[in-house]
């Protein structure tokens, strides 16, 4: 159940952990199963646990006043799922967070990661890294939502997160990319056709 | 001899849900003046007729910890819940203090005020910091109408000045204080000026809500906090426009422990905002019920 989670760690730092780290770390997560469309968090509630996926998919998403679903984030293995301003501010979420495979996940909460930071420094570095990546492809993200076609939206996610395509079906995709059904089938037909 | 000015921001933009707010305090010069560790100016909003109210309904539930909260509200009407049973509604230029203590969950909201037909909200938050062993005390809450806070005006019909914390000759606000702290609302007519004594050892900002003035010679504009060096000094106020100008002045005695604030807790060390977290889940800051008897 760890080894994934001490493997991602790992691939983050300067030096591996050591084995008492790893003791400190095994006790700090929890385990949980979580069944195909049950919840991790739902919307109005604040965001006590920050997931590592160990096995499964997880979304998250925000529910419009029609009750259309806006995919946020679409986490697999070794991703994170977690409505970070809710966790860290401790405010109602806006999010609803579920998942979409029967999915096993590591749960941490903001005290423990807090505590761990304390005891282990060297986690400063996986931190790091961690809130760069986000920042990089937010960033990415929000330059293809403001600038690009629907089009090379849908060819960059592919080339970006091939794996996603088979885990997740086409309308939660779209609605990541903030694109139609009818406009991602279109785009697909005309690819294929290329 | 003024006071010399150590720098000025205008803050930046950190809305909250429905409402437009410029952060001003931290920023990226000082975490703290005197006390007070953070400040949001809610920004002026003119409402329509009929515009539904907001109400307090759990979306704003927070929790804080180790500091205490100051509403001022210039225009419209806060309405306060808290997890110790708290609920109060307090008008224009009115003020909430809400000490968080060990720990607390509040949800406030900010509507026009009923009673006065202008239709505007604008108000102000600050956090004050609390000196380590006050962190640890239970939570309190104290609402105070506008005309529970003491004001003087100015001679010559320049003005006005309203102490809503602190103390100003025989002035005192009934905001209990754990170290030294003031904030004053300066009002001056148009063409007035006024110079406002200072302490030493203390520090001091004033920010320009609505419009700008010189202040210690030199020209700011609306929007700008400034924050004060050391020097011994008066603060020197200007209104040389033709409309009446407000003016925020607001700090204390420097806070002499460590700050490490995190989300919504303002702490000494980093185990005791990890704390913060973990009793916050544990259930140990209560919950509100807004649902009244």
């Amino acid at each position: 159940m760890f080894e994934s989670l001490i493997k991602h760690i790992n691939s983050y730092i300067s030096t591996p952990l050591t084995e008492n780290q790893e003791e400190l770390i095994r006790h700090s997560f929890v385990s949980k199963k979580i069944k195909k469309k049950q919840y991790l968090l739902h919307e109005g509630q604040v965001c006590k646990y920050s997931a590592f996926i160990v096995r499964g998919a997880m979304r998250q998403y925000s529910i419009d006043d029609k009750g259309a679903e806006h995919m946020i984030r679409l986490s697999i293995e070794n991703w994170w799922a977690v409505d970070r301003e809710s966790f860290v501010m401790l405010t109602p979420s806006i999010y609803t967070i579920d998942a979409w495979e029967d999915t096993d996940v590591l749960l941490l909460t903001r005290a423990d990661s807090l505590n761990l930071l304390n005891q282990i420094p060297i986690l400063a570095q996986w931190q790091g890294k961690l809130d760069e990546n986000h920042a990089f492809s937010a960033q990415k993200r929000l330059n293809a939502s403001i600038s690009f076609s629907a089009e090379r939206r849908y060819s960059d996610f592919v080339a970006r997160y091939p794996e996603f395509m088979q885990r997740f079906p086409q309308h939660l995709i779209a609605s990541y990319l903030g694109i139609t059904k009818e406009t991602l089938s279109r785009i697909r037909h005309l690819s294929m056709k290329k | 001899m003024t006071k010399n000015i150590r720098f000025t921001t205008k803050g930046l933009r950190a809305d909250i849900g429905e409402y437009i707010i410029n952060r001003l305090l931290p920023n990226n010069y000082v975490k703290a003046v005197g006390p007070f560790v953070f400040l949001d100016h809610v920004l002026p909003i003119k409402h329509s007729l009929g515009e539904p109210r907001k109400v307090v309904n759990g979306k704003g539930a927070h929790p804080h910890r180790g500091m205490a909260t100051l509403t001022y509200i210039l225009n419209g009407e806060g309405e306060h819940f808290d997890s110790y049973g708290n609920h109060a509604k307090v008008g224009s230029g009115g003020a909430q203090w809400m000490k968080a203590g060990n720990g607390v969950i509040h949800d406030e909201v900010v509507n026009v005020d009923p009673a006065i037909g202008d239709l505007l909200t604008h108000a102000f938050q600050f956090w004050i910091n609390l000196p380590s062993r006050n962190k640890a005390e239970p939570p309190e809450y104290l609402p105070i109408q506008a005309n529970e806070i003491p004001k003087k005006r100015l001679s010559d019909n320049r003005g006005w000045i309203r102490v809503i914390a602190g103390r100003y000759e025989n002035l005192a606000s009934k905001i209990p204080e754990y170290s030294k702290q003031f904030l004053f609302h300066i009002h001056l007519e148009a063409g007035m000026q006024s110079s406002l004594p200072t302490e030493r050892g203390l520090e001091y900002a004033a920010f320009l809500p609505l419009q700008g003035a010189v202040i210690n010679d030199t020209e700011f504009g609306k929007g700008e906090l400034i924050v004060f060096g050391e020097n011994e000094g008066v603060i020197q106020m200007h209104n040389n426009s033709e409309s009446e100008l407000d003016i925020i002045v607001f700090g204390g005695e420097k806070y002499a422990e460590p700050i490490v604030a995190e989300g919504p807790f303002v702490m000494n060390t980093r185990t005791e905002i990890a704390d913060a977290y973990r009793d916050f889940h544990a259930g140990k800051y209560g919950e509100i019920r807004t649902i009244q008897i």
